[in-house]
This record gives C-alpha cells, sequence and structure tokens, in this order.
C-alpha cells in the first residue's frame, strides 16, 4: 500500500482513537464524578408546599429589614447593620408525619441561596429569642407535634442585591444529599 | 537484512544524555508539599484580594508588647498575655464568595521565609475573625493576632487560607506595608466583636 | 548514649532543648491534680524551635526511662509555664519554658538521679508515604540525669 494513504488514513484513525482511549481510560470517572456533582433538589413552586422527610413544609412569611428589628424580650440589639446588608427574617411551616419525622428534624439546616448559586446560613447576630422557635426542632419548650402545624424563625443577613431574590433550601441529614427548595418569588 | 553495524560513538552519546537527562528530571521533580501548594493570590493592604472561597483586605496593624481582654463568661475580671516577643494584631475584614466558609487558617510570612501561625494562647478571648463564619458578600471585620520575635516584623506578610489541610486552594497573601515596624505599644485590648 | 548536663542546651535538629529539672508531686505544674492514686512527674524544659514554622510536634521529645512510662506515652499534659496553660504550638526562634508531664502510679520507685533521653527526629525532604518534608523516626540523642525534687513531700518528722 501507499505509505502516503496510510499515513493519511491512521490519522483519521486518531480522530476515532483518541476520544475511545480517553473514555476508556477515564469515562467511569466523569460518570461518577457528574453523578456525585448532581444534587437531587426537589423545588418547589412559590406560595405551595412539599413533602421532605415525612413532614409538609412551606414558607410562611420572609421580612426584609434594612435596620436591626426590635426583638421582644432583648436587651442588646446591634445599632445597624453592616452596609449595603439586609436582614431577613425567614418563618418556616412544618408539620410533621409521624414520631420518626420529628426525629429527622433534629438535624436539619435552613439556608437561603440566589440564582447565582450563592448559599447563605442563618446568622447569629440576633439575640436568643424566646418568643419564637428558632429551630427546625423547636427552642425554649416550643417544639413541633404530630400533625400540627409548627413554625420557626431565622434571620439572615443578605448582600442588597440578593435580598429580593432568594429561595430556602432544607436539608435533613437523613435524606442526604437531597434537598428541598422552597421557591419565595 | 541488516548488516552488522559498526559502535556508534555517538548512540552511546546519546544514552549518556539520555541518562544524564532522566536523573536530572528525577532530582528537580518537586516534593509531595510543593505539588500540592495553595495556589497564591497576592494582595496590598487595604484592598480586597480574592481566592476561590473568600477575599479578604487588611485594614490595620498594630503591635503591642501585651494583649489585655475580659474573660469570657466572667465580666469584670480581666486577662492578659505577655510574650518573649512581640504580639502582631492584624485588623482585617473578609466575606465569603459562594458558600459559607471559615479563614481555616491564618499566618505570618515573616522575610526569612519562616511561618508563624496565629496564636493558640488565646483561651476565654474574644473570637476572632477566624473563628466567625463567613457569609456570601456579607463583610465581617475582627482581628487576627500573631506572636512573633520584634526582628521578624520587617517585611511580615499575612497568609490566609480556607483550610490548612485541604491544599489545592487559594492561599490570599497580604503585604502588611511593615517595611518600618511601628513601636509596640504597651497594651492593646481585644474587645467583643 | 552522649551525657547532658541538666541546664546543658542540645540542638536536636527541630529544637533547641535544655532541659532544666524534674518535680514529683501530687499536682500537675498548672497547680490541677493529678488524676486519682497517681503523682505527677514534670520536666521542666527550654525549648525553641529551629524550623521554619510554629510547631508542636514535642509530644515524643522525651523518653523516661521508668516502667512505669511506657516507651511511647505521650506526656498527661504539655504546658507552657508562661501562663500555665496547655501548650498550642511553639514559634520559630522564640524560646519558651514548658513542663511536660506524666501521671504516674504513687508508689513508683524513681531512681535518683532520675535519667531522662532526649530524643531527635531527622528531616526528610521526602517521606516514603506521600512524598512530602517532614520530621521523622525519633532516636534517643542524649541523656539528661536529673535529680527529681518532690516539694510537697511530707517534711521529715520530729
Amino acid at each position: 500500500m501507499n505509505a502516503g494513504r496510510v499515513y493519511w488514513r491512521s490519522l483519521a484513525a486518531l480522530i476515532v482513537v483518541v476520544p475511545l482511549a480517553l473514555w476508556t481510560a477515564s469515562g467511569e470517572d466523569y460518570l461518577a464524578y457528574q453523578r456525585h456533582r448532581a444534587v437531587p433538589e426537589t423545588v418547589v413552586a412559590p406560595g405551595a408546599s412539599a413533602e421532605f422527610g415525612g413532614s409538609r413544609w412551606q414558607i410562611d412569611r420572609i421580612e426584609t429589614f434594612d435596620a436591626p428589628p426590635a426583638t421582644p424580650g432583648s436587651v442588646i440589639a446591634p445599632a445597624s447593620l453592616p452596609a449595603g446588608t439586609r436582614l431577613l427574617r425567614v418563618r418556616m411551616a412544618l408539620r410533621a408525619g409521624d414520631i420518626e419525622s420529628i426525629q429527622k428534624l433534629d438535624r436539619c439546616q435552613l439556608e437561603l441561596v440566589d440564582r447565582r448559586g450563592r448559599r447563605w446560613t442563618a446568622a447569629a447576630l440576633s439575640p436568643a429569642r424566646r418568643d419564637v422557635a428558632t429551630r427546625c426542632n423547636g427552642s425554649h419548650g416550643k417544639t413541633p407535634q404530630i400533625a400540627q402545624e409548627f413554625r420557626f424563625e431565622q434571620d439572615f443577613l443578605l448582600p442588597a442585591d440578593a435580598a429580593g431574590d432568594v429561595d430556602a433550601v432544607i436539608r435533613l441529614a437523613a435524606e442526604n444529599p437531597r434537598l428541598l427548595r422552597l421557591q419565595w418569588r | 537484512m541488516s548488516t552488522p553495524r559498526r559502535f556508534r560513538w555517538s548512540a552511546l552519546l546519546a544514552s549518556a544524555a539520555t541518562l544524564a537527562l532522566l536523573l536530572a528530571m528525577r532530582e528537580s521533580m518537586p516534593n509531595y508539599n510543593a505539588r500540592m501548594a495553595p495556589i497564591v493570590e497576592r494582595g496590598a493592604p487595604g484592598e480586597y484580594v480574592h481566592g476561590r472561597r473568600f477575599a479578604a483586605r487588611v485594614t490595620a496593624v498594630e503591635t503591642a508588647r501585651m494583649l489585655r481582654f475580659a474573660h469570657s463568661g466572667t465580666p469584670d475580671s480581666v486577662e492578659q498575655r505577655d510574650s518573649s516577643g512581640v504580639w502582631l494584631i492584624v485588623q482585617a475584614s473578609a466575606m465569603a464568595v459562594q458558600e459559607p466558609t471559615l479563614i481555616g487558617s491564618a499566618a505570618i510570612l515573616t522575610r526569612d521565609g519562616r511561618r508563624y501561625e496565629q496564636s493558640g494562647r488565646l483561651y476565654n478571648a474574644p473570637a476572632t475573625l477566624a473563628a466567625r463564619e463567613l457569609q456570601a458578600g456579607v463583610a465581617s471585620a475582627g482581628v487576627l493576632i500573631f506572636e512573633l520575635p520584634v526582628d521578624a516584623l520587617a517585611g511580615a506578610w499575612l497568609a490566609l487560607a480556607a483550610n490548612r489541610i485541604d491544599p489545592l486552594d487559594s492561599e490570599l497573601q497580604i503585604d502588611l506595608a511593615l517595611a518600618a515596624p511601628p513601636l509596640p505599644r504597651e497594651f492593646y485590648d481585644l474587645v467583643r466583636p | 548514649m552522649p551525657q547532658l548536663d541538666a541546664g546543658k542546651g542540645v540542638d536536636t535538629g527541630q529544637w533547641h532543648v535544655v532541659v532544666h529539672a524534674a518535680t514529683l508531686s501530687a499536682r500537675r505544674p498548672d497547680g490541677r491534680p493529678a488524676a486519682r492514686g497517681k503523682a505527677n512527674l514534670a520536666i521542666e524544659l527550654e525549648l525553641t524551635n529551629r524550623t521554619r514554622s510554629s510547631s508542636n510536634d514535642f509530644a515524643t521529645l522525651l523518653r523516661i526511662a521508668l516502667p512505669a512510662i511506657a516507651a511511647k506515652t505521650p506526656p498527661t499534659s504539655q504546658l507552657l509555664l508562661r501562663d500555665n496553660s496547655v501548650l498550642s504550638s511553639l514559634h520559630p526562634k522564640m524560646s519558651e519554658r514548658i513542663a511536660l508531664a506524666w501521671d504516674i502510679p504513687l508508689a513508683t520507685p524513681i531512681p535518683d538521679p532520675l535519667p531522662v533521653v532526649v530524643m531527635s527526629k531527622i528531616h526528610k525532604q521526602r517521606d516514603n508515604l506521600s512524598g512530602g518534608a517532614g520530621w521523622f523516626d525519633p532516636k534517643p540523642m542524649a541523656e539528661v540525669r536529673l535529680h527529681v525534687t518532690t516539694p510537697d513531700a511530707p517534711a521529715t518528722l520530729p
């Protein structure tokens, strides 16, 4: 066979062989990486509620403040928020189905996320509140009961540009890695 | 059919050169620490330096012979800490980029190539910036505290990273502009943020 | 093994070590009592970090030649005598007085003088596991014979 033709054929074969070799070498790892990266989140439309970890969840209310809100029973309150930030007071409502789903609330976290993928956890700036429950599993004697509506409230400090456009995310250790994402607006 | 060839000096030379090259490559290969070294972002004081997980800005640098603070939990009790060298107090502010994060590692890099980690002597003292969870886009201000010999101050840099045991991540290195270090004052009072 | 006088310094590579004194007491050097049924043997020394970074690698620095302290037992407490607080790490070129202290059973016979061995590690540019730099292989380097003082021993009865 003509040497020149073999050369060109081999070169053409590389187009098939190189990707094939790459896939054989690391295809499995790539798929595993993709599976690992994907976050299975259930997205819930604004105003709607959804079942997650045996409880029914809903955003009850989100209030936005540009100065620290007066908190009943608190003595010390910061005079002002850090520059360029807003305080979001998020009140969640949940109804636990059974005792098992109440136990799942012991390892639970409420977070806010925005469309750019930024994520916030509750700020510790507000003094301990006694007028409302401040955790998923209750605080100060206010605890979730089976088949009863339970509300808890947490404060978040966010940059002003994100304050109007966030969703609430619920993480339950028992449901990892699944998330519940409740849209606000 | 190949004909037997004569001994060729060029082949021997090429082999020797290849061996030498291999040896040089083996010897010059960076060790684990160098390969896993953090990705350094350098910056000047007063400006935000951005890393993958957080951005930080140095606002002021002070030195003191003694640190003084109220014992947490016990009001009206004052504790103080002296040093065989000098206390270096860096006032900084920091914010997370995307996710909540901590400044897991803070150190001072000195001109002679040494690395002074944050002081671990501040039990019961008000929390430093490194203990505070940073939130995305929300600036947190606080202090970072180090102890080092007086003669190590000149030319020192601050090095911040999210984690010490997780390399291949950003390390912010910020010049503290200490060409002429300030005279240490007698006391620096740590206050609650 | 080379003998070293108390109060004389030796370089182990990582540390400059000056062993000063040994104390047997019912209390640890920070004043807290030793564990129930035990006494506390404290070795006071001055340490200077000779490396380029802050380090807390001093748990294997001393080996006490007592059957009651097994060869690789880390000290019960490591104290910074400047504050009488738990020692976290020592920074380069900053000498500090520290105490390494072990709780030992009450009836342990203590030889006089007590042999205390200073251990030394070697620096490897590439360790055998990951290929990173570090200090490995503690080996005996010098021996200090210390007279053990017992400050709270009952005064001789009249």
